[in-house]
């Protein structure tokens, strides 16, 4: 009987692992892109890229440039568009599967205070599209305003606060780290989100604070990308009766 | 005898009823549906050790069990040869006497020389051994890699699909085993790629490759049915590790734990976990059934993995797991039958070790010397230091890292 040597084991070994990572690198290119779509672009001025879980061909791009046309804050005419991306006719006949159907159309910014992300949003269903990820770069500081219809009491302002937190908390793939506090000005109907430092080159996915609101059971009826003087320290954010009545939301948002 | 016995049995009793300790939380449903008090694993300033004061309620209380349970241990010779001799002699005689000596035996990890115990391990042995590839195969079905909660990417995953197939090809047909256990070896470090949390909850994984990458290349021909002494060795201590880390995992990601109380509020209500939890704080019901079930974990990992009681914490192992299968959480949790495999594997061998025999040879020496006090202490300091590190040390690290974002 011979047994296996030690060096017949890492080699055994080692190459089980490189071939797995191989073929993950191989099949999987998709994996490697998903962090940020929009990284190499940010450097010239904001940018909001839509992460389109399916974009599969031109005449998917179309529909999306129609969808956006006239949305105002935005520069359809400079947006860029998936590169190497199928005609429609040639995704008719395509038999083969690909690694991945989606695809992003990254936006410049022309106006941030025009830009309001639930249009977006609303246009692109109207068209049959979801955005999976809307991710804004090129603003190293910001906070997000969520205009809501409704928020009648200190009850609903106390879910925000609390249940955002908790989304915070149990986003196990790091949804919504981005945001630093959220604060509830009940006298405006809004809702506040401050994002972090946004490094250049990194993107956040605001999406997911829209989300987040559709999660706890709001409908925002717009949500704009502010910047400028009412960017204050989370811990300073005002409390009382209209940030939903929290005992203490530096506590619930660390 | 009797004594000891009695205590086991009690011991026994105490700790069976864990009905869903060792949920496998990867295979179910694990979202969190109530926020838990952060601040309760976070460092708690003018605290003892830092340390919520519940949370340390439930260290102690796991740390005095163990301690105990370290110090019946490293008498148990001597227990042994007072029972059998001096208590057991004048009162039993034939089979009774014999039944009696076996248990006791099992009891103490001490070769048990039944035909009927040798016919189940070697049994076992080959259930171990065969048993991964039906969770490979299982895996395969479900679009998953080793395990049905680490889901397969669409584009890849027929690749994959053929290679668990191929792997589970050569365990049932004992094919070039070594061959065997470093695919599980290259696979395990290939799912660095999910993230260290996945290495570390698939630690188990390896047991069997110490058998696989321990056996000839021409295992086909030979009919497997016995770990050697080191094959025994290195399983126990692999698994035991494993479920020592799994437990302290619960405490590190401590929202994944909850959210399985959430989804099946019933493993709540367990008698080792009240037992565990006496006396805290019934406003962190929760977070203290976190820290509990860990320490169960923790705990039984630990003397798996030292040798410590090996049968006795096997024994409940297998029969949670087996609970677990076919009570708790039903068919999702089939692959538990290969822990289950290992565990009997090793509570079923007559190879039993532990890592700190070293302290019964040194407590047997100062008998034969005639130093009763230094037998004592030794034993006493020996099983506080061991009984302290293992509980206290990890818990205070991690009270200074912020988990609060997992």
């Amino acid at each position: 009987m011979t047994f296996a040597s030690p060096k017949q084991i890492l080699i055994l070994i080692a190459l089980t692992c490189l071939g797995l990572y191989a073929l993950d690198y191989w099949k999987n290119p998709q994996l490697r892109h998903s962090g940020s779509v929009a990284t190499a672009s940010s450097a010239g001025g904001p940018r909001l890229a839509l992460w389109m879980n399916h974009l599969c061909c031109t005449g998917c791009l179309d529909d999306v440039r129609k969808a956006l046309a006239g949305m105002p804050g935005v520069d359809l005419e400079k947006a860029t568009g998936p590169r190497q991306l199928l005609t429609q006719p040639a995704a008719n006949l395509q038999n083969a599967s690909l690694p991945d159907y989606g695809n992003a159309v990254e936006l410049p910014i022309s106006e941030l205070d025009k830009l309001d992300l639930v249009a977006v949003d609303r246009a692109l269903r109207d068209k049959g599209f979801v955005a999976g990820r809307m991710e804004l770069s090129g603003v190293p500081h910001f906070r997000l305003e969520a205009a809501l219809d409704h928020l009648c009491c200190g009850m609903c302002d106390r879910s925000i606060n609390e249940r955002m937190s908790f989304l915070k908390a149990r986003g196990q793939g790091g949804q919504l780290k981005w945001i630093e506090s959220v604060s509830v000005e009940h006298e405006h109907k809004t809702v506040v989100a401050y994002a972090r430092f946004l490094e250049p080159g990194k993107t956040d996915d605001l999406a997911e604070f829209l989300s987040g609101l559709n999660y706890l059971g709001f409908e925002p009826r717009s949500l704009r990308i502010a910047i400028g003087e009412h960017m204050q320290h989370p811990l300073e954010a005002p409390v009382g009766p209209g940030s939903g009545g929290s005992p203490n939301p530096g506590e619930l948002n660390h | 005898m009797r004594r000891r016995l009695v205590f086991l049995s009690a011991a026994m009793l105490t700790l069976l009823p864990v009905t869903v300790v060792y949920a496998h939380e990867r295979f179910i449903r694990h979202d969190l549906k109530v926020p838990l008090h952060e601040q309760y694993f976070a460092r708690q300033p003018g605290m003892f050790l830092g340390m919520q004061s519940d949370m340390l309620r439930i260290a102690t209380v796991s740390c005095v069990l163990l301690l105990v349970f370290l110090v019946i241990y490293f008498f148990r010779q001597n227990l042994d040869v007072f029972i059998e001799q001096r208590l057991l002699s004048a009162g039993l005689r034939g089979r009774a006497q014999r039944a009696l000596h076996h248990l006791a035996n099992f009891l103490t990890d001490k070769p048990v020389r039944l035909p009927s115990f040798r016919a189940v391990g070697e049994w076992a042995v080959v259930m171990f051994i065969r048993s991964p590839a039906l969770v490979l195969m299982y895996s395969a079905t479900n679009d998953s890699l080793v395990m049905p909660s680490y889901p397969l990417e669409p584009t890849s995953a027929l690749y994959f699909k053929y290679i668990q197939v191929f792997l589970a090809i050569l365990m049932l047909t004992q094919t070039a085993l070594p061959l065997a256990g470093a695919l599980v070896v290259g696979t395990w470090l290939y799912l660095w790629r999910y993230g260290w949390m996945v290495v570390a909850d698939a630690i188990p994984v390896l047991t069997v490759a110490v058998v696989y990458l321990t056996s000839p290349w021409q295992s086909h021909r030979v009919a497997i049915t016995e770990l050697n002494e080191q094959q025994a060795r290195w399983v126990r201590l692999v698994l035991g590790f494993g479920f020592f880390a799994l437990g302290w995992l619960k405490i590190y990601n401590y929202h994944l734990t909850a959210g399985v109380a959430d989804n099946y509020p019933a493993v709540m209500d367990d008698p080792m976990i009240g037992f565990f939890a006496m006396g805290t704080n019934p406003l962190f019901r929760r977070e203290n059934w976190i820290v509990a079930f860990a320490f169960a974990e923790v705990l039984s990992g630990f003397m798996l993995m030292m040798g410590i009681f090996t049968r006795v914490w096997g024994s409940m192992m297998i029969w949670v797991l087996a609970k677990l299968m076919l009570v708790n959480f039903g068919f999702e949790e089939i692959p538990h039958i290969y822990p289950i495999a290992a565990t009997m594997a090793i509570v079923f061998s007559s190879k039993a070790g532990s890592e700190f025999s070293f302290v019964e040879r040194m407590q047997q020496k100062a008998a034969r010397e005639g130093k009763p006090w230094l037998r004592i202490a030794s034993v006493g300091a020996a099983s506080l230091v061991i009984a302290v590190v293992t509980v206290y040390a990890l818990l205070y690290a991690l009270t200074f890292i912020d988990r609060s974002h997992l």
